[in-house]
């Protein structure tokens, strides 16, 4: 881990292992499955719903500073806590989870994902435990949104002429061509396919090994830059609904070092719908 | 009917049954749904089954955003139509239903 640009963002399932117990640091696990923490989890951890806790249930946003104030104050953190997240899906939510806490700047020496996830730690036979923790409440005070770490569709509209942005598509191709709007089963979750004029199309997992580890920096930087993305230039990531491209918004900005790198959470629902917005088909029709 | 007739009767219902209904497997582009949302998917697919379609089995990989499900149905046709009705269309090359014409 010791090639990346901030290897003290990752920790190991061994570091956990031994630092589960300690009075400053507060494990979190966001799963893309969410029965997946009842059914045990790492001792002292506290599970997170994404959809139900990490999002405005009303209006189509992620919490409020005042919400988000509550849960952090609720999972009894303090600015000082070390919180190490945790997720099945190679981390996918739990990079999400780490966005969202980064945006209102939780210190980013206090941030930190276990590398390979729950995934890595069930197939090393650690422990698992269903006892759910329960914490003294804190009056945790976040500070203003960080909108550094968060694109809009108005500051990509604003900028596509001047190619302000490597705009990195994470969906699968199907999706980045436009074959595919919504998953299967779903009514179309936008009312057209493809991608933002420009984007590269770098599906989320072409970061992660198969045993849900981080690839190393080298392979990183080939997977990334050998699709063209220059490390000079601010970059956005963005999916469907913003959370796989949370995962490449981690690996670029901690893993590679980006300077600047923004995730773009309105992402494809919100861009697939918008009037006027300009659209490329397959690899590069632009509408 | 006694018991004797009414198993015959079943038999010769379930070879007819054999007989007219194929198997299909198809491939879905599950993207970022959850697992959850997916299993909700397949109970869809399992209260839907009728004469006409009956879902086998799924495989699924949520990392890589697909699924792979496995029917029995009266032609392909009757299959797409009915996975229509469940909000699931065969949309592009990436997603595909291909009949079962032989297994070794």
């Amino acid at each position: 881990m010791n090639d990346y640009a901030r290897p003290d963002v990752l920790v190991s399932t061994s570091w956990v292992d031994e630092h589960k117990g300690d009075d400053n640091i507060r494990l979190l696990e966001v799963d893309v499955d969410t029965s997946a923490y009842g059914q045990g989890h790492i001792a002292g951890a506290a599970g997170l719903n994404w959809e139900t806790q990490l999002n405005d249930q009303i209006r189509r946003d992620i919490l409020t500073k005042e919400q988000f104030e509550e849960l952090a104050g609720d999972l009894g953190l303090t600015r000082d806590t070390t919180v190490v997240f945790y997720g099945d899906n190679n981390n996918w939510f739990a990079a999400y989870a780490l966005w969202e806490f980064r945006y209102y700047q939780h210190p980013e020496e206090n941030l930190k994902i276990m590398n390979g996830g729950r995934k890595k730690w069930v197939q090393e036979g650690r422990e698992l435990v269903e006892e759910v923790p329960s914490f003294s409440p804190t009056n945790y005070e976040a500070k203003f949104p960080d909108d550094n770490v968060r694109a809009t569709k108005d500051l990509i509209l604003d900028s596509l002429h001047q190619q302000r942005f490597n705009l990195v598509d994470v969906r699968s191709p199907a999706e980045f061509t436009g074959e595919v709007i919504a998953p299967a089963g779903m009514s179309e979750t936008a009312q057209r396919g493809g991608h933002i004029p420009g984007a590269v199309d770098i599906p989320w997992a072409s970061a992660v090994n198969d045993d849900g580890t981080f690839k190393s920096y080298q392979e990183l930087k080939q997977t990334y830059q050998g699709a063209g993305v220059n490390p000079e230039k601010e970059t956005v990531a963005y999916c469907r609904i913003g959370e796989r491209s949370s995962h490449t918004w981690f690996v670029l900005k901690y893993l590679l070092g980006f300077e600047k790198v923004r995730n773009y959470d309105g992402s494809w629902t919100e861009w697939g719908n918008l009037v006027g917005a300009p659209i490329e088909k397959g690899n590069g029709h632009t509408e | 009917m006694n018991l004797r007739g009414g198993l015959a009767t079943w038999s010769a219902h379930l070879k007819l049954h054999r007989e007219i209904m194929k198997k299909f497997l198809s491939v879905h582009v599950v993207a970022c749904l959850t697992r959850q949302a997916i299993v909700d998917l397949i109970e869809r697919f399992q209260q839907a089954s009728d004469e006409d379609v009956r879902h086998l089995h799924t495989w699924g990989d949520t990392i890589a955003g697909r699924m792979i499900c496995h029917w029995e149905a009266r032609d392909r046709e009757t299959l797409v139509q009915w996975l229509e009705k469940q909000n699931v269309r065969i949309r592009g090359t990436s997603e595909w239903v291909m009949q079962v014409e032989f297994e070794s």
